[in-house]
């Protein structure tokens, strides 16, 4: 990190703290601080909805694992446009113009306060974990690549967004998103850029591609139907789709962003700027990490990509063992090197026979590679004994602190720090609003004027800011917190899906069989969880439909005493 | 009598164009998957 870098940095966010701030004069009532007065254009509250979804980890996770493992994550977004439609034609009227602050508030108008209130504190938990999750993740990553301090990491991303988001509301978190959505694309298409530029210069992007696909890393489709696989074209498009609809449609820090839009059509558009760019935008993003996998095919690169654990394992009675692995790891990597050339250099002459025979000595030298790879692990996870010892997530740091120039360097860690605040912005937002609309008006002081929730609304947003920073605090130094945060979000998301299909798709649906219906549901994707390999995408179809069934099933028993009682 | 006027109403512009647009949405997803399948396929997938 050099002077630029830093200057880049601190210049990213004294931007967007003073543009968040300077909207605080638009905030000066609850429906101002909470829905932006309904007055943001389509575009503002689609790139706000963007922002919002897409984290840190979005960024720098899947970087990692598309050059682990290629480009099938890209799959999990399937869903996504459809579950756009599907809501631009249900949900987003319906809660448009029942002139609602947050998606809870609706189930009390159809059911009771009881089923309100146990969807607000489910999302109220869930999220504000998360919301910590979002700042811990990247600030754990850069502190242990760049030698940061953790702590003053975490606080370097928190601190600044609570402070816009407190003062500012919604408007705040929405006017920056679209900055840090800016802030974000610009910095992968440098990182693109930079990478194909860094290619050796007799190597073209299709030979480097052809060398790539030959070991799988653009391998993106998967049509095999296996319930146990995570990433396959039906999971992504079926279960995927229910995901997306919970998510987008029953979350409250996304219905919150297109409430904000000027009508009902351009919230409804709003959604279509997701459903329209998120799948060739997350596919830009993998490939940006088949392309560090390209690089470091002609580059050096370390033999595992966690400093820290280098370190430890440097420091220990297996540093003779570790640093003999490292100089055969040297040596298989030449190996692939050579490999690598000579089968760009056949695809280039175009001769099948000499192609098929680089071919399979690339594909065998990638597999020495990376025996040797996994045997450095095992050591790793020995010495300090993180049994799920997994480096990709600092593949793709390690290579923008290491490669790029200076400047470059400063743009790509702003990326990341605009994805992880304008993810944790809206949430602050979303659980201020919940806390506020949902517990506080509705249990705690019923009437007031409205100056009086403006104050409540900030001090809350200032509340989950803290909770944010506290929880990522811990959160880091917790590693199984993540799992278990991670975890709690998937019971949680089918099952209120299921609710709101009880709500608004079943009119014989009552309170008692939407309330025990989430109960069960929950129950039944916890123990699916627990007891069987069933990938988590397919958690969200077994919770909704859990809940429709065991609603429908207490209504209708319900219905049935009813006219004996 | 067009299409819709057989299902007991009448689309009105907006109503149109929003179709239109949803089409467009999904017709653009069956593209851009078939172009990754294609993508794997070309750059020879194991």
């Amino acid at each position: 990190m050099r002077l630029l870098d830093w200057a880049v940095i601190v210049f990213y966010l004294v931007w967007i703290v003073y543009d968040g701030l300077r909207r605080t004069k638009a905030a000066n009532e609850v429906e101002g601080y909470f829905l932006a007065n309904r007055s943001l254009p389509w575009w503002a509250a689609g790139l706000s909805v963007m922002a919002t979804q897409m984290s840190a980890i979005t960024l720098v996770g899947t970087t990692g694992q598309a050059y682990a493992d290629g480009m099938r994550f890209v799959q999990f977004y399937f869903g996504l446009p459809i579950a756009m439609v599907i809501l631009s034609l249900t949900i987003v009227p319906f809660f448009y113009r029942a002139h609602v602050y947050t998606a809870y508030e609706y189930l009390e108008r159809r059911f009771d306060s009881r089923t309100r209130m146990l969807a607000s504190l489910l999302f109220l938990a869930s999220r504000s974990m998360s919301c910590g999750v979002i700042i811990a993740a990247p600030a754990l990553i850069l502190s242990i690549v760049l030698g940061w301090n953790l702590q003053l990491t975490v606080l370097a991303i928190g601190v600044p967004t609570a402070v816009y988001t407190m003062f500012g509301g919604v408007q705040a978190v929405a006017w920056t998103d679209v900055k840090q959505m800016a802030v974000v694309v610009s910095g992968v298409l440098a990182a693109v850029i930079a990478l194909i530029l860094g290619l050796p210069h007799d190597v073209s992007v299709g030979e480097a591609l052809h060398v790539a696909g030959a070991v799988g890393r653009l391998r993106t489709i998967d049509f095999s139907f296996d319930l146990t696989q995570q990433y396959t074209f039906w999971s992504g498009t079926i279960a995927g789709l229910f995901l997306m609809l919970s998510y987008f449609g029953c979350d409250q820090s996304q219905v919150q962003r297109y409430l904000t839009a000027k009508s009902v059509d351009q919230a409804r558009s709003s959604l279509m700027v997701s459903a329209y760019v998120k799948i060739p935008l997350q596919a830009l993003i993998l490939m940006m990490g088949v392309l560090v996998f390209v690089f470091y095919l002609f580059t050096a690169p370390p033999m595992l990509f966690r400093p820290d654990y280098n370190a430890k394992v440097a420091a220990s009675p297996r540093a003779g063992e570790f640093a003999q692995l490292d100089q055969q790891f040297r040596a298989d990597f030449e190996h692939r090197r050579q490999a690598a050339h000579a089968m760009a250099e056949a695809q280039r002459g175009g001769n099948e026979q000499l192609l098929a025979s680089t071919r399979a000595t690339f594909v065998d030298a990638e597999a020495r590679v990376k025996a040797t790879r996994t045997k450095a692990g095992a050591i790793v996870k020995d010495v300090t004994g993180d049994a799920k010892f997994n480096d990709v997530n600092y593949v793709f740091p390690t290579f923008v602190t290491t490669q790029l120039p200076m400047g470059l360097v400063g743009l790509i860690i702003a990326a990341i720090f605009a994805a992880a605040m304008s993810a944790s912005a809206g949430e602050m937002n979303a659980l201020a609003t919940s806390t506020v609309i949902d517990v506080y008006r509705r249990h705690v002081r019923k009437t007031a004027p409205d100056a009086h929730y403006l104050l409540v609304s900030k001090l809350a947003t200032g509340f989950w800011g803290l909770v944010a920073c506290v929880v990522a605090i811990y959160a880091t130094s917790l590693g199984s917190l993540i799992e278990v945060v991670n975890r709690f979000g998937s019971f949680f998301y089918g099952s209120l899906l299921g609710v709101f299909v009880l709500a608004i798709g079943v009119k014989r649906a009552t309170s008692r069989g939407a309330f025990w219906g989430l109960i069960a549901g929950m129950s039944v994707v916890a123990w699916f969880a627990f007891n069987t390999s069933v990938a988590f995408l397919w958690h969200n179809l077994i919770g909704v439909t859990v809940v429709v069934v065991v609603g429908m099933l207490l209504s209708l028993t319900e219905r049935r005493q009813a006219p004996a009682a | 009598m067009t299409a819709n006027q057989n299902l007991g109403h009448t689309l009105d512009g907006s109503e149109v164009d929003r179709r239109k647009t949803y089409l467009g949405v999904l017709a653009l997803e069956v593209l851009v998957i078939a172009a990754l399948w294609a993508l794997g396929r070309y750059f020879g997938s194991l």
